[in-house]
């Protein structure tokens, strides 16, 4: 359980837009402490190698099909050193209930559809930050 | 019946083969006879010389009816022969009694042969016909003696114990031969019988086999068609099977390309949404109020596209029967009361009234809570829409194993040739004010249904035009349901604890 306020951000977003409402709705609506930007698996897991890299408290991961990316990824990720006890959120346009259903099977820790609503988007984030499910593709 | 009559014929015919045997043995017999006896007569003419020409006479009938039995045998003419050898047997000690009264006993005695043949060549009856027959002969004898005209036999008392006992023995003779004849008439009759039954049961039989065949035909015929039929239904699965193949891909096809189309979308409308939403935040400066309404403006039709890609989406899972519901036990009252909360915002503006007539105590239903809410703010949304004056009621109470769920308007109000298609995709009742058409997607109706039946209810609409409507639907009670987590299985249709 942590405080929105203390928490480390990452975003992995291809999409400059996406990332630009997500970062925006989390430093200005909730104020997190930090919000970091991967553009893909690939490079998140460069930078967690590198040693000047700090840890995270959450990931919010964009799904693009088909999908295979981020689902390698995932299971490196778990046993990543400096990811002990993140949480991966899903955040994706994926929203088909057998896309939900992989990523749940996939290890994911919650769900967060895309368009993100920014009324609920901070209330998400809070619950995700104090260890509730979050199953929300709209 | 003609048949029958054929099968008595010839046995009748082979009765009279039968006697026609019998009786040329007994002409062979009587030629023997007729040699021995006239034998007799020339030893009775030795002793009495005026009965020579007396015996000329009954000789030639004798030898006329018998030579006539002969040829009618020969030459087919059974009756005649029958007859002619029956009337000299008879006649011959007849006209012997008349005119030769030296033979008497012979002659009366050996009419006990006429008597016995008549058994075998007529009816078992016959001889008691020739023994009156012979009796009246006797009489006719006496009365011929008694009235001098020939005085063969002197007194009465003499002409009686001279004629009783062969009449006696006749009688006799008739009788035995009864006896004998009658039952081998009944053996015969009783083997006719069982033969025309055994005709009549192998009739019956070759009509009953007759039959079999013909069933045995119709058999074949049917199932040569049954295999007929079996191969075309093989050839019509192959193609429903191809069909079936072809549609599945078609289908598979159809929800990869909504799944991508739906990504592809959702991403620009983040975008789109969220930033204009970011317009209306005073950390990106002040707008103008002009501003302000077209952000507004933006906005409202932003979010009715992403209404539209959600129901689109919902309406193809729906289609392909993937949609997922998590049923559980709802309680109803925190859904209204969250659901009113959010009406209250589209009705305040309209100066609506907006009620709540909730029966107490409503029993908890099975649903899916994110379904339920989805099904009563679209219909609350709708009658917002619809209605310029008055008010909304949200009516709740238990009805027959379910509880009924009303929204109550008193709007527009739709005609009555277009309520039954208010469930249809893309209709929208015809308005008054075009531009309130835009607000709905034509899709909300047909998917709450659509989720109403999922969930086991049904929903059904009334309206009065120009007074208002009411949209209803049912869920089912489920109060014995454990509170566990329930999902609408996809493949079957059914939802499986």
């Amino acid at each position: 359980m942590i405080d929105p306020n203390f928490a480390h951000v990452l975003v992995v977003e291809d999409r400059d837009d996406t990332f630009f409402v997500v970062q925006d709705l989390l430093i200005a609506e909730i104020g997190v402490r930090s919000c970091v930007r991967c553009r893909d698996g690939r490079s998140l897991i460069t930078m967690l190698d590198a040693p000047t890299s700090g840890l995270f408290d959450l990931i919010l991961y964009d799904i693009k099909r088909p999908l295979r990316d981020a689902f390698a990824q995932l299971p490196m990720l778990r046993v990543h050193p400096k990811l002990i006890g993140t949480r991966i959120i899903a955040l994706t346009a994926n929203i088909m209930p057998d896309d939900v259903e992989r990523t749940r099977n996939a290890g994911f820790d919650g769900f967060i559809g895309i368009p993100v609503k920014q009324d609920r988007f901070p209330n998400q984030i809070w619950r995700i930050l104090h260890d509730e499910w979050v199953w929300e593709p709209r | 019946m003609e048949e029958h009559d054929q099968i008595d014929a010839s046995l009748q015919e082979n009765l009279l083969s039968f006697r026609i045997d019998t009786l040329t043995i007994l002409v062979y017999l009587c030629l023997g006879f007729g040699v021995l006896w006239f034998a007799m007569l020339l030893t009775q003419v030795t002793s009495n010389a005026g009965d020579y020409t007396r015996s000329g006479p009954p000789w030639v009938l004798f030898a006329v009816g018998t030579g006539m039995a002969f040829m009618g045998l020969r030459y087919n003419k059974i009756r005649l022969a029958r007859s002619a050898f029956f009337f000299s047997i008879v006649g011959t000690p007849t006209i012997s009694l008349f005119l030769l009264p030296g033979t008497t006993p012979f002659m009366s005695y050996s009419l006990v042969l006429a008597v016995i043949i008549a058994g075998i060549l007529y009816s078992p009856r016959a001889p008691f016909t020739v023994v009156a027959l012979v009796v009246v002969i006797f009489l006719m004898v006496g009365m011929a003696s008694a009235t001098n005209f020939t005085n063969h036999y002197g007194s009465i008392t003499q002409f009686i114990t001279t004629f009783t006992p062969p009449s006696v023995t006749l009688l006799l003779a008739a009788l035995t031969s009864w006896l004998a004849t009658r039952d081998l008439v009944a053996t015969v009759e009783w083997a006719m019988e069982s033969h025309r039954l055994a005709e009549r049961r192998a009739e019956r039989l070759r009509v009953s086999e007759a039959r079999v065949a013909r069933t045995l035909l119709e058999l074949e015929g049917a199932y040569e068609m049954q295999s007929r039929l079996n191969s075309q239904l093989q050839v019509l699965n192959k193609e429903l099977e191809v069909a079936r193949t072809a549609a599945d891909e078609a289908n598979t096809l159809k929800t990869r390309f909504l799944a991508n189309m739906s990504h592809e979308l959702r991403t620009p409308l983040n975008a789109i949404i969220n930033f204009t939403q970011f317009l209306g935040k005073p950390r990106y400066g002040d707008l103008t109020a002009r501003q302000i309404e077209l952000q507004e403006r933006v906005l409202v039709n932003s979010e009715h596209l992403l209404g539209l890609i959600n129901d689109i989406l919902d309406l193809s899972k729906i289609e392909a029967g993937r949609m997922e519901l998590h049923l559980e036990l709802l309680d109803l009252q925190p859904i209204f009361n969250g659901v009113m909360a959010t009406a209250v915002g589209l009705t305040k503006s309209k100066g609506l009234n907006l009620e709540s007539d909730v029966e107490e105590e409503i029993p908890p239903v099975r649903g899916d809570k994110v379904r339920v809410r989805q099904i009563l703010l679209n219909l609350l949304s709708n009658a917002a829409k619809f209605t310029d004056s008055g008010g909304i009621t949200l009516r709740a109470f238990e009805s027959d194993g379910m509880v009924q769920i009303s929204v109550i308007d008193t709007g527009a109000g739709i005609p009555a040739h277009e309520l039954p298609l208010v469930f249809e995709e893309f209709h929208q009742v015809e308005q008054a004010a075009s531009a309130q058409r835009q607000q709905g997607t034509g899709l909300g109706l047909p998917i709450s249904r659509h989720l109403v039946e999922l969930q086991g209810g049904t929903m059904w609409a009334e309206s009065q035009f120009g007074s208002g409507s009411s949209f209803s639907f049912t869920l089912p009670i489920a109060e014995n349901l454990t509170p566990e987590v329930v999902i609408f299985d996809p493949q079957t249709k059914q939802t499986a604890l």
